[in-house]
């Protein structure tokens, strides 16, 4: 069904028309006059092809993100009718608030069959029997079942907050992230997380109802937010890498005796951090940068188009069955090992 | 100065940001706000980071400060949400970043996304503890046998290590998208506000807040408008405002009643019938509102223009500047590519004598209210010699294009200046351009 305005033509797009749609729970039949009640599966992959970090939706699609995925990829999508956009708020309230429940449910149950058919449909797309078989990825009764509610208890809010406290060290320019030497060693009694000793597979929670679910979150300060279907840029690498407002272009550096030009002076360093503005060396002891482990999870989540709502954050199983590269042992998370043991 | 005529010459200062050809979306910048003694600079981007800058402090007495600003921290204030009940993404991205005033150490910062508001607690760390007896230096346990004496660990200066911490999170209270967020003056209560209310809270309290303003009709047919802006009054703890989509700004007194949807005072300028077009409401929508220092003004700013409010006159702005006026027969097509809704910033200069706001092309545009004169500026990569004053960049709209001047055609409406902010005693300040954050300083 052709919904959307036309994105690809435009020369001015503005901020809105690729980018992120906000919550947007309208869907957009109510807004063309000529809603044709059939649906008419559009030729295009269900998963985003927007590389922002749009979630990638499994057959539960909404009609919000139906639009976004439009507007990515709409050079096979034919325009005619005129360009519907609600922009403004106003207009974007009335319309949430106005839909009648029932339509609205309606609506939405339509996208989800037609989302299905769309994704069935897919499959018949392959050239190659070869392709077919790698294409039908096992469905999950294999697969535990992990669904997710807030991954952060500690504060009561559904708002996903990093626990603990993030550290940075103006002077290096990278998020540090060893804190044994900066905290205590022996951790205060009120503390709920564990210091990360040995990697014993044996569970260290006291609770052991809370322990499937929460999967440790604590010791793993950077795991994202398990709300989170897409795996396009993840928060946590962006931040544990260098910022890009830390590159800085100051006129002072014109003024000095360097003929050559800006001196561009980056807070952080992209080799190693040993060298920084100040000039100070640092000594080994304090050099403990927290490497972050290559998360093949980018990689391994785009080559599936349905992934699971639930699906688990690190290690998966790929189609073959073997196991993704595991981390050196030095920087293994808590809960990559536990995971091991249980299979 | 210029002969002594209080007027600005901008130089550049600093660029914070790279050069990308395809800029990465959750690398443009959100929101930027200065501290109150402008040592600290913090900006929220669209990835839901915030990045706080501080100046640098070396000392020279006498001499001009340099006073660049450098990186100070960088955390990751907001994550993306899902609302499972209503099958919605919600943002991280950093709408608005208010500072308290500093009381202690420490440096707290509110930031808050669509949904969410969150205080953050900023503090320093140089030191840290040396010598235990359990354990080395890098963690590992000392074997027992080789422990044979007691000693009592001390702190050892350490590189500097600045750390965040959230303190309080403040949600679920709204139901739509929030605009912004006001630490009252009394440094103990803020108030937060979306498209059709505003709640009070304490800073302390995470769990309830008082709803002060709520303009949501019972029959949603009937809505008309939305709150675009709110603020407190800088000094008078029981007074605010909100603008509106209507381009009305209503000053409550919380004084007089518990819900404030009864205004105390409305400032509404009566519509101007020649300028009358299909396009009149949309761009008279008020994108910011902001009080001067003295308390006394409230600059308001529409898509054409910023206008300057006397509290004592409701009847009609002191003063009106046009910012680019240039594009008022381009109305239909900047409505085509959704450019009209736009959400520019204003901001006062210390002194409450100047006001800036940003427009297209990296334009930003300076009025100097007590000569009258206006600038405009470009924030470019181009302009980077030390000391060489800002050229002043004009726009021409008619057949004949004179030699520096740019064609209305010609400007770029990708490169929007949006959020821009001013230092609160000095004259820096910082215009955030997409994903490059620029700062320029006067002069002198």
């Amino acid at each position: 069904m052709e919904v959307d305005p036309p994105q690809a033509s435009d020369p001015l797009p503005g901020a809105r028309n690729g980018g992120l749609k906000r919550c947007n729970s309208a869907p957009m039949i109510n807004l063309i006059p000529d809603t044709s009640s059939s649906f008419t599966p559009v030729s295009q992959p269900l998963s985003s092809s927007h590389n922002a970090t749009a979630p990638l939706i499994s057959p539960v699609s909404r009609p919000l993100e139906r639009q976004r995925t439009l507007s990515a990829s709409s050079t096979s999508l034919n325009i005619t009718t005129p360009p519907i956009r609600i922009p403004s708020r106003l207009i974007q309230i009335k319309q949430e608030e106005t839909t009648n429940v029932v339509n609205r449910e309606v609506a939405h149950e339509r996208e989800v069959q037609s989302s299905m058919q769309i994704a069935q449909s897919w499959d018949e797309f392959s050239l190659e029997d070869s392709m077919m078989t790698e294409a039908k990825r096992p469905r999950s009764f294999s697969e535990q079942l992990h669904i997710f509610t807030s991954p952060f208890p500690l504060s009561s809010s559904p708002s996903p907050t990093r626990v603990g406290k993030q550290c940075f060290s103006p002077s290096a320019g990278l998020p540090i992230k060893d804190h044994t030497l900066h905290t205590s060693p022996t951790p205060s009694p009120t503390r709920r997380s564990f210091v990360r000793r040995s990697l014993s597979p044996i569970a260290m929670r006291p609770n052991a109802v809370g322990m499937k679910r929460k999967l440790d979150t604590e010791l793993c300060e950077y795991i994202s937010p398990a709300k989170r279907f897409n795996n396009g840029p993840f928060t946590p690498e962006r931040l544990l890498t260098h910022h890009p407002l830390m590159n800085s272009i100051s006129s002072s550096s014109f003024e000095d005796s360097d003929p050559n030009g800006a001196r561009e002076s980056n807070n952080s360093s992209t080799s190693s951090f040993v060298s920084n503005d100040s000039g100070t060396s640092m000594t080994p002891q304090t050099c403990f940068t927290f490497c972050p482990v290559q998360n093949n999870r980018n990689s391994e989540s785009q080559n599936s188009e349905m992934t699971d709502v639930s699906e688990p954050e690190q290690t998966r199983q790929d189609d073959s069955g073997n196991r993704p590269q595991k981390p050196t042992p030095k920087t293994i998370f808590k809960f990559g090992q536990a995971r091991e043991t249980q299979v | 100065m210029a002969a002594g005529t209080g007027e600005m010459q901008w130089c550049f200062s600093q660029v914070k940001g790279t050069i990308e050809e395809d800029v990465t979306e959750a690398d443009i910048i959100s929101c930027v706000e200065f501290n109150h003694d402008g040592e600290l600079l913090a900006t929220g981007d669209k990835g839901g980071r915030v990045v706080i800058f501080q100046r640098d402090q070396q000392s020279s007495p006498g001499l001009q400060r340099r006073g660049e600003y450098n990186v100070y921290s960088t955390f990751q204030s907001h994550e993306p949400e899902f609302d499972y009940l209503k099958s919605l993404e919600i943002e991280e991205k950093i709408n608005k970043i208010r500072w308290l005033e500093r009381a202690n150490p420490a440096h707290f910062l509110l930031s808050t996304n669509d949904k969410t508001v969150k205080l953050w607690k900023v503090t320093e760390r140089d030191r840290r503890p040396q010598g235990y007896n359990l354990k080395e230096e890098g963690g590992t346990t000392r074997t027992s046998t080789d422990i044979t004496t007691l000693k009592v660990p001390v702190f050892k200066p350490m590189e500097l290590m600045v750390e965040a911490s959230p303190r309080r999170i403040f949600a679920n209270a709204h139901t739509y998208h929030i605009n912004s967020i006001s630490v009252n003056s009394d440094q103990e209560t803020y108030m937060s506000a979306d498209d059709l209310r505003i709640n009070l809270w304490h800073l302390e309290i995470t769990d309830q807040s008082f709803n002060i303003v709520d303009i949501k009709p019972t029959n949603m047919e009937e809505l008309t408008e939305v709150i675009t802006a709110a603020e407190f009054h800088p000094t008078e703890c029981n007074q605010f405002v909100y603008s509106s989509s209507k381009g009305t700004i209503r000053l409550c007194d919380m004084r007089s009643q518990a819900l404030c949807d009864q205004h105390s005072k409305i400032f509404e300028e009566p519509e101007d019938p020649t300028n009358r077009s299909f396009f009149s409401e949309i761009i008279s929508s008020i994108s910011d509102v902001k009080f001067s220092h003295n308390g006394r003004y409230l600059i308001t700013r529409d898509y054409l223009s910023v206008k300057v409010w006397d509290l004592h006159m409701d009847s009609k702005p002191i003063e009106t500047y046009q910012v680019h006026e240039y594009l008022r027969s381009k109305l239909c097509s900047l409505y085509e590519n959704d450019c009209i809704f736009d959400k520019f910033e204003c901001a006062w200069s210390g002194n409450d004598r100047n006001i800036m706001t940003g427009s297209y092309n990296n334009f930003f545009r300076m009025f100097d209210r007590e000569t009258k004169r206006d600038n405009t500026l470009e924030a470019s990569r181009e302009n980077m010699k030390p000391s060489t004053i800002l050229k002043q960049r004009k726009i021409s709209t008619g057949g004949k294009r004179k030699k520096d001047e740019i064609s209305v055609d010609c400007l770029d409406f990708n490169k929007k200046i949006l959020h821009t902010a001013w230092h609160p005693s000095e004259n820096i300040i910082a215009v955030a351009a997409t994903n490059n954050l620029y700062l320029f300083q006067n002069k002198e």
